[in-house]
């Protein structure tokens, strides 16, 4: 793009000598310049202020399964698209990370959860992760939410609606649960 | 003429800067919690249905109808089993223990020396499909334990099968009990490895 301007602003400094060597008599010489550029269509997201939502201890200490877990949300400044657009979100359950193979019958190493963004479009775009005792089969394609006009304004990413694959379930002790969501703004092509 | 021939040059600059970096931006948010480490178990229930010579239940004293047969005056057969409701979400392990390492007469004064004063019994303990035995051998007061080490969390019922043999006595089979009363306490524990 920045190469294809600066040869247009040559071909303007160089027209007037080269075509219009006007020798009439008249007393005024008229230039014509037709300037053109382009603006790609484009996305950014902006500053997400806590890459990580911690939810703390989520059993039940009563009878271990899960607990009452309390919504977390946080921010994103400054993203913008200067055209319509589509926001997108993906999430994985949470998983216990130091727990390997399959639980037993009873034990889920999973906490699914809903995942909301919200802030770019009405409704927000929304994924429920729905993965088994060992977080398997939570599914791939993301919610997604169109924006007809550029957009500049502040996203918040929020978690909720915690639960077990199963009602009964027990949740394996471990200190690191973990789940990831993934949030794409994109220009609709 | 070259001024705004400029600016829009610089305008190109900016936003082809803007599409060098993405037309579509992500971002990533990970969401963490714990489980806290937990063992629970319930209260003792005696399954008196199976059961032989059992006597009352108070709570979580179990008494046992008749410790000596009538006739031989030595120890009658008594079976029973005791289960809990339990659950451990880790790695861990289940310890049986017993006080006295038999039924054993609480002393109240001296007895003939043919005369039994301790009665030896079994306490199997079943969990998570695991088994193991308490011998209580009654060969002298002392406290026994036995561990069940389970390498995975599990919950369910945790049965802890009591059973006396017919004519069991610290002074060998068939011995007469000295008149009184006999105690132990099995504890059931779970805990970490």
């Amino acid at each position: 793009m920045a190469r294809q301007l600066i040869a247009l602003a040559m071909a303007g400094a160089l027209a007037p000598a080269l075509a219009h060597a006007d020798t009439s008599s008249s007393s005024s010489v008229n230039v014509t310049y037709k300037l053109t550029g382009s603006v790609d269509k484009l996305c950014s997201l902006g500053t997400i202020g806590s890459k990580t939502l911690n939810v703390g201890t989520m059993i039940n200490p009563s009878n271990g399964t899960l607990g009452s877990v309390s919504s977390q949300n946080t921010s994103v400044t400054g993203s913008w698209c200067n055209t319509a657009s589509t926001i997108s979100v993906l999430a994985t359950p949470m998983i216990a990370q130091s727990f390997t193979g399959t639980p037993p019958g009873g034990f889920t190493k999973a906490v699914n959860y809903t995942a909301t963004v919200s802030g770019w479009t009405a409704p927000p775009a929304s994924f429920t992760t729905n993965g088994d005792d060992s977080g398997n089969g939570s599914g791939a394609t993301p919610d997604a939410q169109n924006q007809a006009n550029p957009e500049t304004t502040t996203i918040t990413v929020g978690v909720g609606t915690f639960k077990s694959p199963n009602t009964a379930d027990l949740l394996v002790a471990d200190p690191n649960y973990s789940g990831n969501i993934t949030l794409t703004l994109a220009p609709q092509s | 003429m070259t001024r705004p021939v400029s600016t829009l040059l610089g305008l190109g600059l900016a936003l082809a800067s803007g599409a060098a970096c993405a037309q579509t931006a992500t971002g990533q948010v990970t969401v963490t919690g714990g489980a806290d480490r937990l063992c629970a178990i319930g209260a003792p229930r005696v399954q008196a249905g199976s059961s032989t010579n059992l006597g009352v239940v108070t709570g979580q004293t179990i008494d046992i109808a008749h410790l000596a047969d009538s006739q031989t005056f030595s120890t009658r057969a008594t079976s029973f089993d005791i289960d809990f409701t339990a659950e451990c979400n880790f790695s861990h392990k289940v310890e049986l223990s017993s006080d006295r390492g038999g039924l054993w007469r609480i002393a109240t004064g001296q007895v003939a020396s043919a005369f039994a004063e301790g009665v030896p019994y079994h306490a199997i303990l079943e969990w998570d499909g695991a088994q193991s035995t308490l011998e209580a051998t009654a060969s002298s007061v002392v406290a026994l334990d036995q561990t069940l080490e389970i390498n995975a969390p599990a919950h369910g019922p945790l049965v802890v099968q009591f059973r006396v043999d017919p004519g069991a006595t610290d002074k060998g089979a068939g011995a007469p009990l000295a008149a009184g009363t006999y105690q132990d306490t099995l504890t059931v524990t779970l805990g970490p490895q």
